[in-house]
């Protein structure tokens, strides 16, 4: 599965190399960390990027290499946690689901963007500020275009699990049950 | 619990309205940097290769129209400068004895912004005298060689009357 999403995510990296920051790649994350369990989803970005980084039309830099990887672990992350909160769920009905995902997107790769820059002002000495205003453009790009694409997925996202017959708050990986049923925990 | 998870959500979409309103006015403010330095260096440039003079145009009815910090080509004559913020209609007059003016023709201004001479009014120019702080009506024509404008010189066309001599300042 982690090598299958990976070679999904460098399919639509490089099918969409001409159109900077955007990318479905981090919806595919997120998607992989929420179906089978952050780890996974961690994994799916790490080994992505260590690909898509290396081989790259638009140059390569150690720096910048190591915090994309790492940096793009949190969409596997968050996915993982958001199943596992089951705070994603269809008693919430779509147009909150929608609205949730389309948050979620905006702001994860708001702390990716956040953090990408910051490693991009150290590795080249440029004024912290000034990289942060320089890649505003983009990063507001990458951030509207992932909120649209996360709002637009949520509903495939939330029948995902059933389709493969995953439980709602349960990964493969982990055996029946043991985090509870379905839609449990709090959070919403 | 439920309220206090949908708090939470609506926190998070308020978040990103900020960050998103945030990053545009970053993205404003640095692209107007950007403009500002192009506008600067652009204007730099422009500086070294022309003079900024003040024109008035006073049409004797009361109206005057100032024309402040008129940026012009080094070089250019008063007439020059006036074309550039008037339709001013002229007559050449060429000879020998045109002594001083470009290929020895001189320029009878006419008309400015429609305002023709006629029987009894014409239009003159006058330059701001700095040290004696006076107009001083111009012995020569506007496009005459001793008419070159000087970076924060100051003129004047008046429409006037003729019968009087001359004809009273701005």
């Amino acid at each position: 599965m982690i090598a299958t999403m990976t070679a999904t995510c460098l399919a639509t990296n490089y099918a969409l190399i001409g159109i900077p920051n955007v990318k479905l790649m981090d919806f595919l994350v997120f998607a992989s960390g929420f179906l089978f369990g952050a780890r996974a989803g961690a994994l799916v970005g790490v080994l992505t990027w260590s690909i898509y980084g290396l081989l790259n039309p638009y140059g390569f830099n150690l720096p910048i290499y190591v915090a994309t990887a790492t940096s793009e672990t949190i969409y596997g992350l968050a996915g993982g946690l958001l199943r596992r909160s089951g705070a994603l769920s269809s008693r919430d009905g779509l147009p909150w689901s929608v609205y949730k995902m389309g948050a979620l997107g905006f702001s994860l790769t708001a702390i990716y963007d956040l953090l990408t820059n910051l490693a991009f002002a150290l590795s080249f000495g440029v004024p912290i500020l000034l990289a942060l205003a320089t890649g505003a453009f983009l990063a507001l790009v990458h951030e509207l275009t992932n909120a649209a694409i996360f709002a637009a997925c949520a509903p495939v996202l939330m029948r995902l699990p059933g389709l493969l017959g995953l439980s709602p708050a349960q990964f493969p990986s982990e055996g029946g049950g043991e985090h509870g049923g379905e839609g449990k925990v709090g959070v919403d | 619990m439920v309220v206090r998870g949908r708090w939470a959500w609506i926190s998070l979409g308020l978040a990103c309205w900020a960050i998103a309103a945030s990053i545009a006015a970053c993205y404003l403010w640095y692209t107007s940097e950007v403009y500002r330095g192009l506008y600067e260096r652009a204007l730099g440039q422009l500086e070294a290769l022309t003079v900024a003079v003040d024109i008035l145009i006073d049409y004797g009815n009361g109206t005057k129209v100032w024309f402040n910090g008129t940026r012009v080509s080094a070089g250019f004559t008063v007439f020059d400068a006036t074309c550039l913020v008037a339709d001013v209609d002229y007559i050449p007059y060429s000879g020998p004895e045109w002594v001083g003016y470009p290929n020895n023709t001189a320029y009878l201004v006419t008309a400015i912004n429609g305002v023709c001479n006629n029987e009894t009014h014409a239009w003159f120019w006058w330059f701001w005298d700095a040290s004696a702080h006076a107009w001083v009506f111009a012995p020569y024509g506007a496009n005459h060689v001793n008419a070159t404008v000087v970076d924060g010189g100051i003129y004047a066309w008046t429409f006037r009357s003729f019968t009087t001599w001359p004809p009273p300042p701005p």
